[in-house]
This record gives structure tokens, sequence and C-alpha cells, in this order.
């Protein structure tokens, strides 16, 4: 058999489309995975321009083979689309090489492409059993949060959920109401940190006309308004002292008085607080009083940190993609692999409501089906840390080195590799930099 | 019989041929046809967001049949929705399709897309067109290096 057969016996055999096309574009050769994908057979498609056997969202802008062949360089595993006879867009990874002959000279291009609808699907299909009303995740710790959801909703305590800044503590918040009894009177939030605290008092209680200068009619507050539903006060760590008093009373007596109010006005209403401090540590300092503490933390919940739940990114990305494509009218299919491993390396200071705002931000800038580096915001695109021109180099090695431990939960042999530097001196440095990693 | 034809019709263009697929397709050649006649031919440059609102900025232009190469169902539900028609999986050269058009010879044959209904399907541009201009194109550079000659 000659050299020649035992190829194209090869090539025929794997299950990854490969074809080749000369320095014209014209098609030389398919294998046999590469006709079934394309729904062509080769000899029809030998000869004719790729990109009219191909059909990919990219041939037209940013053609994959294209590039290869003026740089040199290989493009491994980008994700794309391409529409297929029945018009069904078929999620495909795509790599690319130069063709070269005998003597090194540039024929041409190989582009090997690999079809991931089955992978796409599977990953859809599990993806369904991450979701527990509007929370989305995977992580243990959630989905243990999730199992005891149904009982917090049933039971009438006040709950504290505790957890940083954009973890989604509103949505947790959101699923206990819904799936209560309350579910159908309404859901009224306060946001105690954004109303000053002179005017929250009115907000919380209602006022009476003739409470003060320009109280010309009664004003009923949320806690009126919450009547036979729940009050989700938000950001509860940064109540005034004052005000604490007051709402430890209608926790305690269920009943209030309005401002400029001559008689108490009983109130069926379940608390449900949140807050990103630690209230415990409030209470030490003095800022929160210990009474009102634990009337609130008959339930308490912790949302961990994204950081502390990477394996959400990928769900969150596509939950969002989906969201955006929806609100937006776009029909963007995913990001790129590159874009993920980015996004999985990042830190997330905001959380999951940072994810959401690069998400939207690539939005606006993506016009392909596939999100890409370029679309990302700057300080993502300049890997993952935000150049800040007062930082020195000492700043950014300690930046590096402590993001680098958090990445290897405080192994430090795994966090010296990824750095790129022997482990003694990551030793020396944390000595340097007095950085004392111990994982949680 | 050949069909009378008043009408704007919208082909995808890339390297002079039918854009390879009309999802991400931007650059559109609009031919006026009056009396199966083209009056006019202009090269537009469609910028939207989305694919919708592509799709009705060429509605917008006065459009009423795209003819293109792979598109997904999403975009064709969408062009029939607005109440354009659409003639799809046709390769070729952008000039022998409108003929081949014009002389209702574009076939919609085998594309499984087909059966929605809304004119689409399948067409091949068979390249009989493109040999006789290219002969003809030819024929004008060989009188052209004649006259220079002289």
């Amino acid at each position: 058999m000659s050299d020649q057969k035992i190829k194209s016996i090869i090539l025929d055999s794997i299950a990854d489309g490969v074809f080749t096309i000369d320095m014209n574009f014209k098609i030389m050769s398919m294998n046999r995975a590469a006709s079934e994908i394309l729904g062509t057979v080769e000899k029809d498609a030998l000869g004719k321009m790729c990109f009219e056997m191909f059909h990919a969202n990219i041939c037209e802008h940013s053609c994959a083979l294209k590039e290869t062949m003026l740089t040199g360089r290989n493009i491994i595993n980008k994700t794309i689309y391409i529409v297929n006879s029945r018009g069904d867009r078929v999620p495909i990874s795509i790599s690319t090489a130069l063709l070269k002959d005998e003597k090194g000279d540039i024929i041409g291009g190989v582009e090997t492409f690999r079809d991931l609808t089955v992978i796409e699907t599977l990953r859809k299909e599990i993806e369904s059993n991450y979701s527990f009303e509007d929370i989305i995740s995977k992580n243990r710790e959630m989905h243990e949060l999730f199992q005891i959801l149904p009982d917090i909703a049933e039971s009438e305590s006040s709950v504290l959920i505790e957890g940083p800044s954009g973890t989604g503590k509103e949505l947790v918040a959101r699923a206990i109401h819904s799936l209560s009894a309350r579910k159908l009177k309404p859901l009224v939030i306060i946001n105690c940190a954004a109303v000053p605290d002179n005017l929250l008092e009115s907000e919380l209680f209602g006022y009476k006309a003739g409470a003060f200068t320009d109280a010309k009619k009664d004003k009923p507050g949320k806690i009126f308004l919450a009547e036979g539903g729940s009050l989700f006060l938000d950001e509860i760590g940064d109540l005034s002292l004052t005000i604490q008093a007051k709402l430890l009373r209608f926790l305690q007596e269920k009943e209030y008085e309005p401002l400029g109010g001559t008689s108490m006005l009983k109130a069926d209403v379940r608390v449900i607080a949140a807050t990103n401090k630690l209230l415990v540590e409030e209470v030490k300092k003095g800022a929160f009083r210990e009474d009102l503490f634990y009337r609130l933390d008959v339930i308490n919940l912790r949302i961990p940190p994204l950081s502390d739940r990477r394996e959400d990114i990928p769900l969150l990305v596509n939950h969002f993609i989906k969201k955006y494509n929806a609100l937006k009218g776009k029909h963007i299919e995913g990001v790129s692999d590159d874009v993920l491993n980015v996004l999985m390396d990042y830190n997330y200071p905001g959380n999951i409501r940072e994810l959401e705002n690069i998400i939207e931000h690539s939005f606006v800038l993506c016009r392909e089906s596939y999100i890409q580096n370029v679309h990302l915001p700057r300080q993502l695109r300049s890997g993952g840390l935000p150049i800040d021109s007062k930082l020195t180099l000492a700043d950014m090695e300690h930046i590096y080195i402590t993001r680098a431990l958090e990445k290897h939960e405080g192994n430090r042999t795994q966090a010296a590799q990824d750095l790129g530097i022997d482990t003694s001196t990551l030793w020396r440095k944390m000595k340097k930099y007095n950085i004392d990693y111990t994982a949680s | 019989m050949i069909s009378m034809k008043n009408e704007l019709v919208a082909i995808p263009v890339f390297q002079d041929r039918i854009s390879p697929l009309l999802d991400v397709a931007n650059r559109f050649v609009i031919f006026e046809i009056v009396d199966n006649e083209i009056s006019q031919k202009m090269i537009v440059n469609v910028h939207a967001d989305c694919e919708r609102l592509r799709i009705e900025k060429l509605k917008e232009l006065g459009v009423s049949v795209i003819i293109g190469s792979a598109v997904s169902g999403f975009v064709s539900h969408v062009i029939s929705e607005i109440g354009m028609r659409l003639i799809s999986w046709v390769n070729g050269e952008i000039d022998d399709v409108i003929d081949l058009y014009i002389k209702d010879a574009l076939n919609p044959s085998n594309s499984e897309a087909s059966a929605c209904g809304h004119g689409m399907g399948r067409g091949r541009c068979t390249g009989k067109n493109r040999r006789k201009r290219v002969y003809k194109n030819k024929i004008n550079e060989e009188k052209n290096e004649n006259s220079d000659n002289k």
C-alpha cells in the first residue's frame, strides 16, 4: 500500500474534520469526518473556495486560515460555529496550521475541526441541574444552601444573610420569599446604606401628616407596604444605632409607631436582612446592637465570594450571555477558550456583579458569535490585574504571589510553578513581603 | 415563461461572490430590477448590533428579496417574519447569480430548509454565465491589446 493511501486511511479514520487549501483558498483535500460535518462529499468540494463549503461565522471577517497563512502562527482550539444545510448553528472548535511541501515552502493551509454539539448539549443538560430559583451554582456550599432554603422559607423566623457585595444576597432573599407562604404578598426591599439616616426612619415606618414641615399627608412606610409579605433590609450593618433601637422594638413587639403618630400599628411582616460586614465584629466594636443582632441572626446564611466558587464561573458566564442576548437582541453563542481562561483566573473583588459587568461590557463591543479577548475590559486584557501606575514592582510581586497562593489554596509548590519561580524563591519572597497565606 | 420582476434584490457580497454566511454579512449589493432589467446596482454596508436590525435596515431600503448562501434557521425566521423573501444556499459570483435570478434559472433544489415554504432552497450558480463572461472579457482584453499595439 502506498504512503499516500495509508495517510488517506488514517485521515479518514479520525473523528476530527480535516481539510487542506491551496494559496488561493481552494480546497485540495477533505477527510471523511469533514465531509460528514459539512454535509458534502469530497469530490464536490475539491477546487471550491473553502468559505463556500465551510459557511463559518468567521470566514468573511476573521478567517483563521488566512491569519495563519499571513502570520505563520497556528491557531489552536478556537470556538466558532458553522451553519449546516438544516440551518442549525453547529458549534465547532478549529485549529489551523501552514501546509508545507518537502522543501519547506508554504503551499497552503490545513484546518482541523471538531463538532462540539454533543458537548454543548451535555453541558446544557448538566447546567439545568445547577439552578435553584434564580440562583445558579454547582458549588457544594451553595447546594447545601439550596437544600435548606425551602425549610427556611417555610419558617417565620428572621434570616440574616452574610456575604461580600455582589454575591447574590438579594437573590437568596427573593428565593426565600417566593418559596414561602407569603409569596403572593409583596417583598419590599430597602437598602439601608443608600438612604440617609434622617430619611430612613420615615422610609421604614412612614409618617403622619404634620409630623414635620413638608408632611402634608400620611405616607406609609416600607413595613406597612410589606404587610403580609417580607421586608428585605439590605446592608443592615450600616444602620445607625438610633434606627437599630426602633427596628429592635419592631422585631420584638411586631408593632411600630410612624413618625408623628400617636398610636402603635401592628404589622405581620417577615424580616430578611443582609450585610456585607461581619456583624459579630460590628457588635464587638459597639457599632451594632447585640440584642438586635441576636433577633436577626435566628437563621444565618453565608454566601461565599465568587473567588471561592470558581466552578460557577462558566455557568454564570452562560447565564449572563443568555440574559444579554435576550435584552440586547443579540445572538452571541459564548466566550472563546482564551476568554474563559482569563475569567477563571480573575479574582472578582466585585463578585458576581463584577462578572456580569464584564459580560455586559463585552456585549457592547462584540459583533462576533464568541466573545474574544479584545472585547474584555482593559484590566482583564492586561492579564487579569488592574495596572495602576501608583503600584511599585514590589506591590505587583505581592499581588501576584497572593493571587497565585489563593488560586492554589495555599499550595506553595503549585503557586511557585504558576509564577515560574522556584519554591525556595517563593518562600523568600513570602517572607520578604510578610505574606502568610493559609488556605481557608 | 420568465416572470416579470420589479423589485430590489439584496445579495451579501464577499470578494465578488456571495458571502458564506448571511447571519454575519454586512456588505450587500442591492440590484434594482425594473421589467426584468437591472436598472441600478449599489453597494451598501449595513452595520447593526444584531441580525434582526441588519435585516430590518435592508427592508427600510426597500429590499424585498435576499439571495444568500448559508443562513441559520433563526435568521430565515427573522426574514420571513419581516415579510421578505429569501433564496438561500446559492454560491457563486454576484453578477452570475443575479442574471440567473432574473431568468428564473436559480432553482431551489435539495435543501432541507426549503420545506419552510418561504422560497428558501439550495440554488446553485452553474457557472455557464461565468464562462461566457470570462470569454467576453478575454475578447475585450485582446481587443484592447490590439488597439494598444496599433
